[in-house]
């Protein structure tokens, strides 16, 4: 059904077929999972949607609120007004924009489900608001050596690293005491730096159709056999767009042998 | 006697464009670098990357063990947490 309607040239799937980099019939068939469904999560899920890939699975444990109205084209006001779950509503939503099936989802922080969830999917998209968050899935895929897609924005600042375990370094391999400091920060208990239910990252949604949009074409690019590791840096103040060299760090705890 | 031998490296803020040049030797730790950096310029508490040219600098690595010549420029970036 789907190649036959990639074959006719009036069929949905079509244009997109005619593009020889990605293989087609090997991404709609693909298991993929993208956890996190704010405005990155949002962004990805779109794009994944108008390839007609059925085999996603959305995972996120958190409720829709008004403040993502302006940065989530998923979501609706309705949904904010009853605090719809984001996991349950993005998978609804691009169900309806593919016209077929049911997308799975799971209501859930990744941290809780099973062991092993993670190991079934061809492609891991990673769309956090936090390292910690990173640094767990980042580690689970290394582990089960499942192609890891980061992507991350602040403001006019966005990043995406492509990990394709165990060939490339991975997330763990970028890390350095800032990182540490926030991680520290969100766990505090002192009661004076309790900053993680109050910290409010800026998000800028054109900057996440950009990073989201890139984290899309990466993770399509590895269905179809393009398995190379990067790190790419978006500076949008100044338009400047850098693919980074990235070595393995003697420090990655998931590179430790 | 040790000779300890001074480089002089030029840390870049590409969130402002202000430059600092920073004496070193060649068994400084990045890190040090940018928790330097991070103070000078007031930064907030935030996760930040290093680059030269191409190349992602491994904080846990000295100047000399990333390569690091005299003159260089180190660039600080932000390094995008949320989603």
């Amino acid at each position: 059904m789907i190649q036959s309607q990639a074959m006719n040239t009036e069929g949905r799937y079509h244009r997109i077929s005619l593009v020889r980099e990605l293989d087609l019939q090997r991404i709609q068939n693909a298991k993929i999972c993208v956890i996190g469904a704010g405005s990155l999560g949002n962004e990805v899920l779109k794009n994944f949607a108008l390839y007609g890939i059925s085999g996603i699975t959305v995972v996120d444990y958190d409720y829709i609120t008004t403040s993502h109205l302006s940065r989530c084209l998923l979501f609706r006001e309705e949904d904010a007004a009853v605090r719809a779950p984001k996991a349950v509503v993005a998978s609804r939503r691009i169900s309806e924009l593919m016209g077929k099936g049911d997308v799975n989802f799971k209501n859930a922080r990744i941290q809780e489900l099973e062991v092993g969830f993670l190991a079934s999917f061809d492609v891991v998209v990673g769309c956090f608001d936090n390292v910690e968050t990173r640094v767990f899935t980042d580690t689970v895929c290394y582990h089960n050596r499942i192609p890891y897609v980061d992507g991350g924005i602040n403001g006019l600042y966005g990043r995406v690293q492509v990990v394709i375990p165990p060939e490339t370094p991975c997330f763990c391999c970028t890390l350095n005491g800032s990182h540490s400091d926030i991680i520290d920060t969100s766990f505090s208990c002192n009661g004076n730096e309790i900053a993680y239910p109050t910290k409010y990252t800026p998000a800028e949604p054109a900057m996440a159709s950009v990073v989201g949009g890139i984290q899309c074409l990466e993770a399509l690019k590895i269905l179809s056999g393009n398995r190379s590791g990067k790190l790419i840096l978006i500076n949008g103040k100044v338009l400047d767009v850098q693919t980074l060299d990235i070595a393995v760090s003697e420090n990655c705890p998931n590179h430790w042998r | 006697m040790m000779y300890v031998k001074a480089v002089r490296i030029e840390v870049k803020n590409t969130m402002t464009g202000e430059t600092a040049l920073m004496e070193v030797t060649g068994d400084t730790k990045l890190q040090e670098i940018l928790d330097s950096a991070v103070e000078l310029w007031s930064l907030p508490r935030e996760a930040y990357l290093m680059r030269s040219g191409r190349k992602l600098l491994l904080a846990s690595k000295t100047v000399e063990e990333n390569g690091l010549n005299g003159g260089e420029c180190i660039e600080l970036l932000p390094d995008p947490e949320g989603g």
